[in-house]
């Protein structure tokens, strides 16, 4: 999981880069699959947020889910500044919180 | 709403004169009042910045990203390529105007931004929540709405973006904007598209008929002291009661013309009449003689003006027109300019006079005639636009043989009133697409297409001449007499002074003949400075000063416009990459060489130019 997150984490950067860059038809082909990992790394972050935070994280589970939701709708309206904001500042944060969370958990 | 921010930026908006004016500002805040304007929201991103939001049916759309506007902003700029030394941006969408400013970082003072907001709601909301003045005082800014200036913006494309900056022009959207304004966006991207091919097209005219019309400038020098001007006729026409209600009919060469120039006898002393050049012969031959005649064209065919009726004709004329026409012309010649050169003539002696917009064909002008004169209800007839019958002209025109199939190949279609498609030349597309453009930015004017045949143009009313001479032509006025008592524009003592001026024309040629061979001098000098590495030495300083004083020193003639007009091709064909230069790279030795290269080369053009007017002033 960590070696996905490592990846995914310039990708979804660089998506958010050409959305901001008015770029969407470059990126909009790509945007299934991405949104597949996405989907797949923050599921299971969220499966396991009680795991973390019966071991005294602070983990908002309600946030990690709708910052999902949001970036779903961003994409069923088009909205390219509400997808590229939940791409740079959400869910990249938050996968970013996660590959800390296994790294120092040693996963 | 805070009134100190919504004051601040519209003084500094109508500080841009041309663009912005009281008038213009009032329509713009009269929309506050409109129910709609409760749909456009401004809201606080994460780094507190004012951003603007739109309601669309359910749905709120932010136009700034709600985190961070400046990071976003700066990201969009950076995905811009290609921006170069006099660079273009032609910017589709203001949002709170934190785009444009982060774009103006990254451009230099050569550079310009046309910012296009689609929807004027926000404009109007950022002059009033978001301080922007600076922006609007930034000479490399121009801002343009949809319904208060869209003229202004199509005139502005022409303006800032001219031939030889067309390669540097790019059009950048701000995102969302596509997707809330998908259909606007598109219309303008179509608009600045054919203001290009305009821009382009007028150039290719020039490039192939640049030597005629300047012949024809400098021969038709000895008229221009005897004639008046459009600025005159405007005058008295507007003396007329109800002028304005008064038609006037422009007549062009369609095949559409023998449907019903039985009944233009009927407008004849009830409209005014505009015969274009090549609609004079069908015209004499059903007897009608019209109002005047416009002309422009530097090699019209003279077997158009064979008649003795038609060169007694007033003509409405500029200095390309083709000199023989004037010749043999014994009328009124009514000037109106279309260079720089006649109008610096007459500004030096103190004198007015207009242009007239135009559309590529003399038609065009004779629409902006229309105009210009203050008609508001203008009927276009026999301006087919297109192939009728397989025909390009109304019969009796020339001898016209039906479009080959080879032909066939080089042409555009368009569609007539039914929806039908018609074969047209390119040209007659572009030509109808002017009018389009013109039409769709008039308001109190009413223009009725009475061709009865041919392309349709959108925006103007398809109705019969026949319609028009029963609901129109309702009062008598005689024209002929108010054109007949034009006074000459120039008094005797100008008219004298006038000559002389232009009588001194080959002593200042040869002023410039040693001021050219100096330039050079220095250009190479700069160059050999530049290949040292002395390029901030004193002495290379003093050589680009001498070529600043000797180019104003040629500047200050009008004689000079004359020049640039014979060196214009060479101009074009150098100007296309005399720009390509990045930004940052324009101090580079290797592109100082190429600037001086370049620098000599117009100034050789210029010398061969220089030659070629003095020749033709030898012979007339």
């Amino acid at each position: 999981m960590k070696e996905i997150i490592m990846q995914e984490i310039p990708k979804i950067e660089h998506i958010a880069d050409l959305l901001y860059q008015n770029k969407a038809h470059i990126v909009f082909n790509d945007l299934e699959n991405e949104f597949q990992m996405i989907s797949k790394i923050m599921i299971e972050f969220i499966n396991r947020c009680d795991q973390y935070n019966e071991m005294g994280m602070e983990i908002p589970k309600e946030v990690l889910l709708s910052q999902m939701q949001n970036c779903m709708e961003a994409y069923k309206k088009g909205d390219i500044l509400m997808l590229a904001d939940s791409f740079q500042y959400e869910i990249c944060q938050s996968i970013s919180l996660f590959r800390d969370i296994l790294n120092e958990l040693g996963e | 709403m805070a009134e100190n921010i919504l004051d601040r930026n519209t003084e500094s908006l109508k500080e841009r004169t041309g663009i912005w004016s009281q008038d213009k500002i009032n329509q713009l805040l009269a929309l506050r009042k409109k129910e709609e304007y409760q749909r456009y929201y401004i809201d606080s991103a994460m780094n507190e910045h004012t951003i603007i939001a739109v309601k669309k049916d359910k749905d709120i759309t932010y136009l700034n990203s709600r985190y961070n506007d400046e990071y976003a902003a700066e990201k969009w700029v950076e995905g811009i390529e290609d921006i170069k030394y006099k660079s273009v941006l032609i910017v589709l969408g203001l949002a709170n105007g934190i785009y444009a400013k982060t774009l103006l970082k990254r451009l230099g003072a050569e550079n310009d931004m046309i910012i296009y907001e689609p929807d004027p709601y926000i404009l109007l909301k950022n002059l009033e929540e978001i301080d922007l003045t600076q922006l609007w005082r930034d000479q490399r800014v121009h801002i343009f709405t949809k319904g208060i200036n869209e003229k202004e913006f199509r005139d502005a494309i022409g303006i800032i973006c001219p031939y030889e900056r067309i390669n540097y022009t790019q059009i950048v959207a701000l995102p969302n904007y596509s997707q809330l304004f998908g259909e606007e966006i598109a219309r303008i991207e179509d608009i600045v598209l054919k203001e290009v091919q305009f821009i382009e097209a007028q150039s290719s005219t020039y490039y192939h008929l640049g030597e005629e019309m300047n012949d024809n400038m400098i021969d038709n020098l000895e008229f221009v002291s005897e004639g008046t001007t459009i600025d005159i006729l405007k005058e008295r026409i507007s003396q007329v009661d109800d002028y304005e209600n008064i038609p006037a009919i422009i007549v062009g060469a369609g095949p559409s013309l023998k449907k019903n120039i039985e009944e233009l006898k009927n407008s004849k002393n009830k409209a005014f009449i505009i015969a274009t050049d090549s609609a004079i012969k069908p015209m004499l031959q059903y007897e009608i003689i019209p109002d005047l005649l416009v002309t422009i064209d530097p090699h019209k065919p003279m077997e158009l003006f064979e008649d003795e009726r038609v060169r007694r004709l007033p003509y409405v004329v500029c200095l390309q027109t083709r000199y023989e026409v004037l010749k043999e012309h014994h009328g009124k010649n009514i000037f109106f300019t279309s260079d720089l050169f006649m109008y610096g003539l007459y500004q030096k002696f103190g004198y007015e006079i207009s242009t007239l917009e135009t559309g590529g064909s003399v038609a065009c002008n004779g629409f902006s005639l229309a105009r210009f004169l203050g008609f508001k209800n203008i009927v276009l007839i026999g301006q087919d636009l297109a192939f009728t019958d397989n025909k390009k002209h109304i019969e009796g025109t020339y001898k016209e043989k039906a479009i080959s199939e080879e032909e066939k190949n080089a042409y555009a279609y368009v569609k007539d009133i039914d929806g039908n498609e018609l074969l047209t030349y390119a040209n007659f597309k572009i030509y109808k697409e002017w009018f389009e453009a013109e039409i769709a930015h008039m308001h109190d004017f009413r223009v009725i297409n009475a061709t009865e045949g041919g392309a349709c143009i959108l925006g103007a009313e398809n109705r019969t001449l026949k319609y028009v001479n029963d609901a129109l032509c309702t009062k008598d006025v005689d024209f002929e007499q108010i054109i007949k008592k034009l006074p000459q524009i120039f008094e005797k003592n100008v008219k004298e002074n006038l000559d002389e001026y232009i009588a001194s024309f080959p002593k200042v040629g040869k002023k410039l003949r040693k001021l050219f061979r100096e330039i050079i001098e220095d250009y190479k000098r700069i160059d050999m400075y530049a290949f040292r590495g002395k390029i901030d030495s004193e002495e290379c300083k003093n050589a680009m000063k001498h070529i600043d004083d000797y180019e104003n020193q040629c500047a200050e003639e009008m004689y000079m416009e004359l020049v640039k007009m014979y060196a214009k091709q060479t101009e074009y064909d150098m100007l296309l990459d005399v720009y390509d230069i990045a930004e940052d790279e324009k101090s580079e030795t290797e592109d100082i060489h190429k600037i001086v290269n370049k620098g000599i080369a117009l100034i050789k053009a210029y010398i061969d130019a220089n030659e070629k007017v003095l020749k033709r002033l030898k012979k007339g």
